[in-house]
C-alpha cells in the first residue's frame, strides 16, 4: 500500500528544547484510510498536525507528503481543519467559497453550496451572525468540499452537542475522496470508532501504538475507546 | 497567486478608508461652506467673534481630521496584517499554497497602497476646503510658491525625487510595522506590546542613523546648500535608505514567518 505521509525521527520541541513535544516520531499513513489520531491533551497531536500543515518547522527529523517536503506543494495537497475558527468573521459564507475556489483548484463549490443548502445555511449570512456550531459546520463544509489527497482534521467534534457529532462524522465519511487519507485527531474516541481504519496512539510525544483498528479490537478483544483508557490512564 | 491575494487584501480593508475618506471630505464640505458663510478676513473676527470661532473651529476640526485619517491608517493596515496572518485567520493564510513572500509582498503592496491613497485624499480634501477662498490666495498659493523656490520643487527631476522620497517613505514605514509585528509575535504573552515596542526601538536606532548621515550630507555640502545638487544627492541618498530599511525589515519578516510562525 502507498503512503500518503512519511516521517522519520520527526522531534519538536517549545521554549528553547524546555518542551519536548514530539520525539522521535516515525510514522506511514496509508492511503485510502481514515485514520484516528489519538491521545491525551498535550500529548503533541496539534504539533505533529501543525508540522504537517506547515505551521511549524521540526528541529529534527523529515517529514514527507506524497513524495514532497512539507511546502508550497504539499499544501496544495491537504485539506484542512483547525481547532479554531479560522475563517474571517467579516466575510460572508459564499465569499469564502469564492475565497478557496481562488486558491484550490480541487474546491467544489458545487458540493459546497449543495451541503450549506441541506443545512440551511444562507450563503449571504456573515459568520459573525453565526453561533459557534454553525461556523464550525461551515469550516467543515469548505474543507470537505476539496478533492484533497489528505484532509487533516483536529478536534472536528470537539465542543459541539452529539447531534452535530453525528451529522459531523456522516458528512466527513460520505463527502471524502475516497482515494484520500483522513487524519482525525480527537480523543472522543468512542464517538470516531466505528469509521476508523487505522489507529494510532500518541503518549507523550511518541507513537506508542500504530496499528489496523479492526485487529487491533479483534487481538484484544475490546474496543478502542476501552484500549485508549488503558494505555492513557492517569 | 500573488493578484488573487491582492484582490481579497484590498477587498478586506476596502470599505474602512472609503468610509474615513467619506468622512473626512464631508468634514472639508462641511467647513468649506461654513467659512464661505463666515468668511476667511482674520482682521475682522474681532469685531465678529461667532465668525472667528466657526471658522477656526472648522479648520481645526479639518486638520483633526486630517491627523486621525492619517493614524488609522497605518492602523487598519497593521490590524489587516495582524488579524489575516499572525491571528487566528493564519491558520488558513499558511496553509494555502502561497509562500510567505508572496503573502508578505500582497500585504505591502496593498498596505502602501492605502497609505498613499489616504495622503492624495487629503490633499483632495485640503484644495476643497480652501480653493477659492482667502486662505487660498492667502496661505496656500504664497506657501506653496515659497516651497517651490526654498527647495527647488520647481525643477522636474527634484520633483520626481521628492515624490520618490515620499513613496519610499510610505513604504519603508510599512516595513518597519510588519517587521515589528513579527517580532513581537514572537513573545509569549503580550505580543501587540511587545510589537509597539519593537517598532518604537527600530525608529529610535533609526532616528540616530538619521541624524549622524544627516550631518554628515550636511557637511560634506556645506558650501553647496540649497543647490540643485544638495537637494538631488539628499534625495537621492534618503531614497536608498528608506529602500534598505524595508528591505531588511522585510527579510527579517519573512524569515521570522517561515521559521518562528507562532499563531495564537
Amino acid at each position: 500500500m502507498a503512503s500518503i505521509l512519511e516521517c522519520r525521527n520527526l522531534e519538536k520541541s517549545y521554549d528553547g528544547g524546555r518542551t519536548l513535544a514530539l520525539k522521535g516520531v516515525n510514522l506511514s499513513l496509508g492511503k485510502g484510510r481514515i485514520i484516528g489520531l489519538l491521545g491525551p491533551n498535550g500529548s503533541g497531536k496539534t504539533t505533529f498536525i501543525k508540522l504537517i500543515n506547515g505551521l511549524l518547522r521540526p528541529e529534527r527529523g523529515e517529514l514527507y507528503i506524497g513524495g514532497y517536503p512539507v511546502g508550497t506543494e504539499t499544501k496544495k495537497m491537504i485539506s484542512y481543519l483547525p481547532e479554531v475558527t479560522y475563517l474571517n468573521k467579516s466575510m460572508r459564507v459564499r465569499q469564502i467559497i469564492s475565497y478557496f475556489q481562488d486558491f484550490y483548484e480541487d474546491f467544489d463549490a458545487t458540493r459546497a453550496y449543495e451541503m450549506l443548502k441541506r443545512l440551511n445555511i444562507n450563503p449571504n449570512d456573515r459568520m459573525r451572525t453565526m453561533s459557534k456550531g454553525m461556523k464550525e459546520k461551515v469550516q467543515l463544509i469548505m474543507v470537505m468540499s476539496r478533492n484533497a489527497m489528505l484532509y487533516v482534521l483536529d478536534e472536528p467534534i470537539g465542543g459541539v452537542d452529539p447531534a452535530a457529532r453525528d451529522y459531523i462524522l456522516s458528512t466527513i465519511v460520505s463527502n471524502y475522496n475516497p482515494e484520500a487519507t483522513i487524519l482525525i485527531s480527537t480523543h472522543l474516541i468512542a464517538d470516531v470508532e466505528t469509521i476508523l481504519d487505522d489507529v494510532v496512539f500518541l503518549k507523550e510525544g511518541t507513537v506508542v501504538l500504530a496499528q489496523e483498528a479492526e485487529r487491533l479490537r479483534k487481538e484484544r478483544g475490546c474496543s478502542i475507546d476501552a484500549m485508549f483508557r488503558e494505555v492513557f490512564r492517569c | 497567486m500573488l493578484g488573487k491575494l491582492l484582490k481579497h487584501d484590498y477587498r478586506s480593508m476596502v470599505f474602512y478608508f472609503l468610509l474615513m475618506y467619506a468622512v473626512l471630505i464631508g468634514i472639508a464640505v462641511l467647513a468649506r461652506i461654513s467659512i464661505g458663510l463666515t468668511g476667511t478676513d482674520i482682521s475682522a473676527f474681532g469685531n465678529d467673534v461667532f465668525a472667528g470661532m466657526t471658522t477656526v473651529g472648522s479648520v481645526v476640526m479639518y486638520i483633526l481630521g486630517c491627523g486621525a485619517v492619517i493614524v488609522l491608517t497605518f492602523i487598519i493596515v497593521a490590524l489587516r496584517f495582524y488579524n489575516n496572518l499572525m491571528g487566528r485567520e493564519g491558520y488558513l493564510s499558511f496553509t494555502l499554497p502561497v509562500t510567505p513572500e508572496a503573502h508578505l509582498a500582497s500585504k505591502m503592496i496593498s498596505g502602501a497602497t492605502f497609505c498613499v491613497l489616504s495622503y492624495v485624499v487629503i490633499g483632495i480634501s485640503g484644495v476643497i476646503l480652501t480653493a477659492g477662498t482667502g486662505f487660498w490666495s492667502g496661505w496656500v498659493l504664497r506657501v506653496t510658491e515659497l516651497l517651490l523656490n526654498a527647495v527647488k520643487l520647481d525643477n522636474p527631476v527634484i520633483l520626481i525625487l521628492y515624490v520618490l522620497n515620499g513613496l519610499t517613505a510610505l513604504i519603508e514605514m510599512v516595513a518597519i510595522i510588519y517587521f515589528s509585528i513579527c517580532v513581537g509575535q514572537q513573545a509569549s504573552k503580550y505580543r501587540i506590546l511587545a510589537a509597539i515596542g519593537v517598532y518604537i526601538g527600530v525608529h529610535l536606532v533609526l532616528g540616530i542613523i538619521t541624524t549622524l548621515g544627516s550631518t554628515i550630507l550636511v557637511n560634506l555640502f556645506r558650501n553647496s546648500t540649497g543647490t540643485l545638487l544638495f537637494y538631488g544627492v539628499t534625495n537621492t541618498v534618503s531614497i536608498v535608505y528608506q529602500c534598505l530599511v524595508a528591505a531588511v525589515c522585510m527579510a527579517g519578516a519573512v524569515g521570522l514567518m517561515k521559521n518562528r510562525l507562532n499563531l495564537e
